[in-house]
């Protein structure tokens, strides 16, 4: 008989989810500002590509379904997304996309250690 | 007069005369702010302390910009007429000095517009239009560094133009226009317009395009003019116009190049602004190299008033002395800025002197009475050109102190550029000729440091009269210059941008292969910093301080600080101790520390600010103006915006 508790929430998807949606909107205001300093640059279409790219990675993160390895990719590429986006947003001295990342980051960490539905 | 009547006529003299001088130098009404071009402003109003608070206080889009493929995207509203610019308008650069003089900010456009704008709000008071043709006759884009302005000693009520603005086109027309109203002045020329290409009749192909402003003196117009570098071996000599401020007569001329020798040659021009002793009555010239640059096969004869500092009688327009930086120059090394006057105390004396900076980093500092040194400059033996026809000078002049802005010897293979292209930047090196300063260009091809771009560029440097601190922005930039055998450069594709390509020199044996030594993938193949500013102690002839300047942005991302950037444009400084200046490639304007050279604030503008800024006041306030144009030496970007800042209320 299976053993149910609790339902657990993963706040460290959420967080990523949260921050790569910030970011999207971040580097699309970057991308179109004047003011910006990378305004239409292929730096700032790299990194909305990327925040887009590391949304779908968190809500892929969100759901629970997937083998154990395809879990594991997902998580790892997640964190290639969110380091790269980061150097790519110092780079690009987009002080408040490098902040987005270190959330999406603590979510990652949080994520990786947010208990797991026992399987039946 | 009695006595009790005259000493407090002196009292009250003594007391404003100071406040007049005072009035007087918050002005900023040449293009290198004064004629002795120490681009210093005395106020003391924002200071390093404080400076960290400036906000922008206006802004002005021209209308006036080109990206060369039609108009660029600026954001904010253009004023004046709607511009002209489509899709075969050429690229802009503007490297226009704000002029702060009569109350209102002058500004000229890369298009030949007047901007006559109020100094605290922006507002457009007017504009006059040259209805120039757009066409980049003589230059790679449309070109302007500003205008000029004059007024009467005595200024006749109710009479137009008893104070004027002047601004030149490509086309070689001078305009005057009443600096009131923007309405031609009638008396100038013909209907407000000198033709000075009416003078251009040895070697005529091209136009003798006016970018840079008249330097103004009394009721003298002195006009220096461009050509189209590197395209014919022939080309009209450089010749300095004198001209009458008020009607545009041609008062006299001063010749460059010796007669006998122009058939195969000429340039030797005035392209850059020019400095003035008033006191002394003395003309400061900063005379470009003659043509063809890359090769003197063919111009054997002596012109000894080739790539020099000459100073001349303003009145006469007799040379008084002159000096040349570079014999039989070879390398493009323009005497490219206005030498800065300056009076030094060295050893316990005052000397009048004159700072000229160069391509090459140099630092000349002479007696600008007789061009002699203050700081020893020894001739040094020099590679000798392998180039069949050629035969280069023995000797260079080297200026052992100051030290140069740039290490004389080049700074060496950037490894990460070399790992990034497998090893290509090592292996170009060992296929070039390369001999340190001075080698002279070659059929194989030869390492050039500096190159065309320099070392120091047309701003030059600003001092601080007081401190006579001397500061100075310096590009250190490798080019590779091949000749090309007439055979050889058909077989290559024609054309070329400012900054390397094909370029023919037609009439010389030679045409010229000149590129910047870059790898494959557009990375700079020798060491950072690419760009850097210094200060220097004129009293002792020391550097106090030097450092890596502006940052690289490519594809959005900035490289790391110690790159530095190439510049273009030049600092000023004020008596409070700041340096204000553009002139990198990010786009963003900067204050620095005299002290230090030390950041203390930057802002974002439009495009690369490359013209150096004007500082004046007004009600009591202090403003910092830039023209924010871009230059495609730097990067493609462009911008037609010029920006004012100052302290909050």
């Amino acid at each position: 008989m299976p053993v149910s508790g609790p339902k657990s929430v993963d706040i460290g998807s959420i967080l990523i989810c949260v921050g790569a949606l910030v970011g999207v909107a971040v580097s699309i205001a970057n991308y179109l500002s004047p003011g910006s300093g990378i305004a239409g640059t292929p730096g700032a279409i790299l990194v909305i590509v990327s925040t887009i790219i590391l949304l779908g990675f968190g809500l892929i993160m969100r759901s629970s379904g997937g083998s154990r390895a395809y879990r594991a990719f997902v998580a790892a590429s997640a964190l290639l997304d969110i380091v790269g986006t980061a150097f790519a947003a110092y780079l690009l001295e987009s002080g408040t996309l490098v902040a987005l990342m270190l959330v999406c980051l603590v979510g990652w960490f949080a994520h990786l250690f947010s208990p797991r539905p026992i399987p039946a | 007069m009695t006595r009790t009547v005259l000493v407090p006529a002196i009292v009250v003299l003594a007391g404003l005369l100071p406040v007049a001088a005072s009035a007087q130098q918050t002005l900023w009404q040449h293009f290198n702010g004064d004629l002795k071009a120490q681009k210093f402003s005395p106020l003391k109003q924002i200071t390093p302390e404080n400076v960290k608070n400036l906000a922008l206080a206006w802004k002005v889009h021209t209308g006036d910009v080109s990206n060369g493929t039609g108009i660029a995207r600026v954001s904010g509203a253009h004023v004046g007429t709607a511009s002209a610019a489509t899709g075969k308008t050429p690229a802009t650069v503007w490297s226009a000095t704000p002029l702060f003089v009569n109350d209102t900010v002058y500004l000229g456009t890369p298009f030949y517009r007047i901007f006559a704008v109020e100094p605290d709000t922006g507002k457009v008071k007017w504009t006059y239009d040259t209805k120039a043709k757009l066409e980049a006759l003589t230059q790679p884009d449309l070109k302007n560094r500003g205008v000029a302005y004059w007024q009467a000693d005595t200024i006749a009520a109710d009479q137009p133009c008893q104070r004027r603005v002047y601004i030149g086109t490509m086309d070689a027309k001078l305009h005057a226009v009443d600096a009131d109203s923007g309405k031609p002045c009638a008396d100038f020329g013909s209907g407000g317009v000198v033709d000075v290409n009416q003078w251009n009749t040895e070697n005529a192909k091209w136009p003798l395009s006016l970018l840079q402003p008249p330097t103004v003196f009394k009721d003298y117009l002195f006009v220096g003019w461009a050509g189209k570098d590197w395209a014919d071996a022939a080309a009209p000599p450089g010749t300095v116009f004198a001209l009458d401020a008020r009607t545009g007569a041609l008062r006299w001329t001063f010749e460059s190049i010796p007669k006998e020798a122009r058939p195969k040659t000429g340039t030797a021009n005035v392209w850059a602004s020019m400095s003035i002793d008033a006191e002394r009555n003395l003309l400061y010239l900063p005379v470009s190299s003659p043509s063809p640059n890359f090769y003197g096969g063919d111009r054997q004869h002596p012109i000894p008033l080739g790539t020099s500092v000459t100073a001349l009688d303003i009145t006469t327009g007799k040379v008084v002395w002159s000096r040349q930086l570079v014999h039989h120059d070879l390398w493009d090394y323009d005497t490219n800025s206005a030498a800065t006057l300056i009076d030094i105390t060295k050893d316990g004396k005052t000397i009048p002197a004159l700072v000229q900076t160069s391509k090459q980093g140099f630092i000349y500092i002479l007696d600008r009475t007789n061009g002699e040194p203050i700081y020893p400059i020894e001739e040094r033996p020099v590679p000798k050109s392998s180039v069949p026809g050629e035969q280069s000078a023995p000797t260079q002049p080297f200026v052992a102190l100051p030290r140069a802005t740039i290490d004389p010897e080049w700074p060496g293979v950037f490894k990460l550029a070399d790992l990034a292209s497998f090893g290509y930047c090592s292996r170009k090196l060992k296929e070039l000729a390369y001999d340190g300063l001075f080698t002279p260009p070659s059929l194989k091809g030869s390492l050039t440091y500096p190159g065309t771009i320099g070392g120091v560029e047309w701003g030059g440097g600003a001092v601080d009269p007081d401190k006579q601190i001397f500061v100075v922005n310096s590009t250190s930039a490798v080019q590779i210059y091949q000749l090309l055998t007439r055979a050889d450069y058909a077989k290559a594709a024609s054309g070329g941008l400012e900054t390397g390509g094909l370029f023919p020199m037609e009439g010389a044996p030679y045409g010229i292969n000149l590129t910047t030594f870059l790898n494959p993938i557009g990375m700079p193949c020798w060491n950072p910093p690419y760009g850097t500013i210094s200060a220097y102690d004129l009293k002792t002839g020391e550097r106090l301080w030097k450092r890596p300047f502006g940052q690289i942005q490519k594809w959005g991302f900035y490289m790391p600080e110690s790159w530095g950037t190439v510049t273009i444009g030049a600092p000023a400084l004020t008596a409070s101790g700041l340096i204000f200046i553009g002139a990198s490639m990010d786009s963003r304007v900067r204050a620095l520390d005299l002290r230090t050279g030390e950041v203390l604030w930057k802002h974002l503008v439009g495009a690369p600010a490359v013209a150096m800024p004007a500082i004046y006041q007004y009600k009591g306030k202090q403003y910092v103006v830039f023209a924010a144009g871009g230059n495609s030496i730097l990067t493609p970007k462009v911008s037609d915006e010029i920006v004012a800042f100052a302290l909050p209320d």
